[in-house]
């Protein structure tokens, strides 16, 4: 699970596919908008679609492969679950088609759909849902995201069409959790994933080109609406640059261009769309909490209070202000922007009152996948209140190990990007050193809510404690940005469910 | 000595090359020596309201993204690259004639396995050098200058080593050697001070190159951390504007371009001072020019 977290914030951070707008503002062009509904009639179902993407996965096996990454590419096109969601998060029907909740909250009951099948045509069982999940909740388990399904306790199925799972306490998240990556089915004794994936989704694997390209094409013997374009090339390019140059050339058909002064250059042109929109990508400065001067709640406020986010959101170009890790689309969402506010003389007392008034020395770490202006303009806003910061550009890997492992750190700079990852920060042994009782017992709470109301509330007071015990400071909720080639189109335009739905994209004939 | 330095000071400023080396490198200096006591704004302070200010009376150089002052950067971006080019060259120049001594002197079967192990070395790029040390031991200052004076030295010890050669086969060595001098004097008194006109030469070049490594190394992530200015990470930043803001460029490219371009002509105006065919033919092209007028 932890690995889970922070992969899962690489692949966003680095805008792992293509991130982009809920607004689905297509803007420039001609006016076919980005990821605009199909206009029918001309769409050409033989067309391949080449999609640029910045953060390649590790291993093709979403059974054990950490990161959102995989998840992007293969969930919802190769792989599904029970259940599924969309760009909003809202949970509908998968390969279940229909479900039932007791009145305790403790029982869940799936009907199978008659005519889900794997690629080879085989028929989806349920002995397939059963070892599927029994899997992911098994002790010995090795699926990086297995504490998404903790409250399960048993899974059964009365009969070949139905599948029942037991909870040790009710779950409010379990539902929204079955349509990630722990939840997906795949066949019952399944080996070889990563180098064969084999789902029941619209899609099927072709080919990994690693370091360059993976390719799906379409499963023409999908029970549902089948995909309208024969084939989708994900090419992988880590440049800004060569991301860049790739979608001028026409190279790729979508690209992720997170640049402002770069997205600007398409804005106006008839040959390209641009679309932008919200993302789970919370830009998030980590406080070690176990260890020297940020074990002292007065400097962290401090920190918060000297660092203004909305200059680094003008800077940027892009971006929103959050008070806290919830982004304005979740149901416990609060404004609580208000809470230690850009006050720099503010910091600099509370730092005297912490017995820092002389000044102060952190070090701050950042994985080196992220362009150095954030960093830079942190270190920047804190020397002014009189906290001298050495930056430490590392790894990715070498992060994990240090900092998210071994708490080895004082600041660090990384793009949470799961989406409703509240209740992360109150795991024991999570990175930021969190304590607090109050924390645990609310989370708890919204975790085990017996209703939709119950859960909001329980989860915004949850945020709201994070955000007055400045357990991080939120700097920014990331901008999605995807600059396609007009004629291109039904692509997904937000970043909030860690999918990237290729169904719904179709190629128009010119 | 001090009489053969200035002679040679002289003879560098006689030459055209060496003048307009040594004006250019002599302002890399002064940008330097200025950055140490005052710089228009602090070059690392980011300034929303100015991200991209246009060049002006407010920002001579324009700024960044970030709202830095440009020629800040580029001011105290001298410092670094100075640091670290006469650094590495101190240690490539120790590199260099320990190498080259070592791999002449006797022990022949040692001089002969030095002398090799500096060909198999000379094969390995140091910017590749750099980046594997880079890799190991983090990127930073010191690692840029261990591995370009290392890198550079082994270049240096190889030229050096023919020279060395040529001294200790001299007759004035073979009468020392014949009074009873041991090989410690002899290296003194006479390797040494020979063979320094052709290491100074090359010393010259090496800071150049040394401008140009440090570059490249901070351009690719391996050199100067930030937030300290360094042209390489300058450029690197401003790099995908490219054709958005083609002036923010300049200033840290044409920084490198000059220094580079100094240093090298510095090293041409030394390499005419010290040889006297070189030198002259530069009086009969003087005295030619005097003819015509």
């Amino acid at each position: 699970m932890r690995i889970r977290t922070l992969a899962a914030t690489v692949a966003v951070a680095g805008l792992a596919l293509a991130a982009c707008g809920s607004d689905g503002g297509g803007s420039g062009g001609s006016g076919s908008g980005g990821g605009s509904a199909s206009t029918g009639g001309r769409a050409n179902p033989d067309a391949t679609v080449t999609i640029g993407a910045v953060l390649e996965p590790t291993s093709l096996d979403i059974t054990r492969a950490s990161g959102v990454a995989v998840g992007q590419i293969l969930l919802g096109n190769v792989y599904e679950g029970l259940l599924k969601r969309d760009q909003k998060g809202v949970v509908s029907p998968a390969l279940a088609t229909a479900y039932r909740i007791s009145p305790d909250g403790r029982t869940y009951t799936f009907t199978l759909a008659d005519n889900a099948a794997f690629q080879d045509g085989a028929p989806v069982r349920a002995a397939d849902v059963v070892s599927s999940l029994t899997q992911v909740i098994a002790p010995n388990s090795t699926n990086p995201h297995a504490s998404d399904l903790a409250s399960i306790s048993a899974v059964s199925s009365p009969d070949a069409h139905t599948v029942v799972l037991t909870l040790k306490e009710r779950d409010s998240g379990l539902l929204f959790n079955l349509t990630g990556p722990a939840g997906v089915i795949v066949r019952q004794s399944a080996t070889g994933l990563d180098g064969r994936p084999d789902g029941t989704g619209p899609f099927r694997f072709d080919s990994w080109r690693r370091g360059d390209s993976i390719t799906l094409v379409r499963n023409d013997a999908y029970r549902g609406p089948k995909a309208k374009v024969a084939r989708v090339v994900f090419r992988y390019l880590t440049d800004t640059n060569a991301q860049n140059n790739a979608v001028r050339t026409g190279q790729v058909d979508v690209g992720v261009i997170s640049d402002n002064d770069l997205v600007d250059t398409y804005r106006g042109n008839p040959k390209f769309v641009v679309a932008e929109g919200t993302t789970t990508d919370k830009f998030t400065l980590a406080f070690n909490q176990d260890r020297g001067p940020l074990a002292d709640v007065r400097v962290r406020r401090a920190i918060r209070q000297g660092i203004d986010k909305d200059g680094l959101i003008k800077v940027l170009g892009a971006g929103t202000r959050i008070g806290s890790p919830v982004p304005p689309l979740d149901p416990w969402y609060e404004d609580l922007t208000n809470i230690d506010r850009y006050d720099p003389a503010g910091a600099r007392r509370l730092l005297a009152q912490a017995g820092h008034g002389g000044g102060l020395r952190l070090g701050l770490t950042i994985p080196n996948i992220y362009p150095p202006s954030i960093g830079d303009y942190v270190t920047s806003q804190l020397r002014e209140i009189g906290v001298t910061v050495e930056v430490r550009r590392v790894e990715f890997p070498a992060w994990l190990t240090g900092v998210y492992t071994k708490h080895d750190y004082d600041l660090s700079i990384v793009d949470h990007a799961e989406a409703r990852d509240l209740a992360f920060y109150v795991k024991p042994g999570y990175y930021f050193g969190d304590r607090s009782p109050q924390a645990r017992d609310l989370a708890k709470a919204g975790a085990t809510a017996a209703s939709d109301a119950d859960r909001n509330t329980a989860l915004r007071g949850l945020a709201r404690r994070y955000s007055e015990d400045a357990i991080a400071d939120w700097l920014l909720l990331g901008k999605a940005r995807q600059v396609a080639r007009v004629g291109v189109t039904g692509y997904p335009t937000d970043d909030v469910s860690a999918v990237y739905d290729l169904s719904k994209i179709e190629v128009l004939k010119s | 000595m001090t009489g053969s330095v200035r002679a040679l000071a002289r003879g560098v400023w006689g030459s055209r090359s060496g003048r307009l080396g040594a004006v250019l490198s002599g302002l890399v200096v002064v940008a330097a020596a200025v950055s140490l006591v005052w710089t228009p704004y602090d070059p690392t302070r980011v300034d929303p309201a100015a991200s991209w200010a246009p060049v002006g009376t407010a920002h001579w150089f324009g700024a960044d993204r970030l709202g830095r002052d440009l020629f800040s950067q580029v001011l105290v971006g001298a410092r670094t690259t100075l640091a670290v080019a006469v650094a590495a060259t101190a240690i490539a120049a120790v590199v260099g004639v320990g190498l080259a001594l070592l791999a002449t002197l006797p022990p022949r079967l040692v001089a002969e396995g030095v002398a090799h192990l500096v060909d198999v070395l000379l094969a390995f790029p140091v910017l590749l050098l750099a980046m594997v040390l880079a890799a190991v031991y983090g990127g930073s200052r010191w690692t840029a200058i261990v591995a370009i004076g290392v890198g550079a030295g082994i270049g240096l010890g190889r030229v050096t080593r023919g020279e060395v050669r040529r001294v200790l086969g001299a007759d004035y060595v073979l009468a020392a050697r014949a009074a009873g001098a041991g090989t410690g004097r002899i290296v003194r008194r006479h390797v040494l001070p020979n063979i320094a006109p052709t290491v100074w030469v090359q010393l010259s070049l090496i800071l150049g190159l040394s401008v140009l490594t440090e570059a490249a190394l901070s351009y690719l992530g391996f050199g100067t951390p930030p937030p300290t200015p360094s042209w390489g990470r300058t450029l690197a930043e401003l790099q995908p504007y490219l054709t958005l803001r083609p002036l923010t460029l300049l200033w840290p490219g044409l920084a490198v371009v000059l220094t580079v371009l100094g240093f090298n002509l510095l090293g041409d105006g030394l390499r005419e001072a010290g040889d006297p065919r070189l030198r002259e033919r530069a009086v009969e092209r003087s005295a030619e020019r005097a003819g015509q007028t």
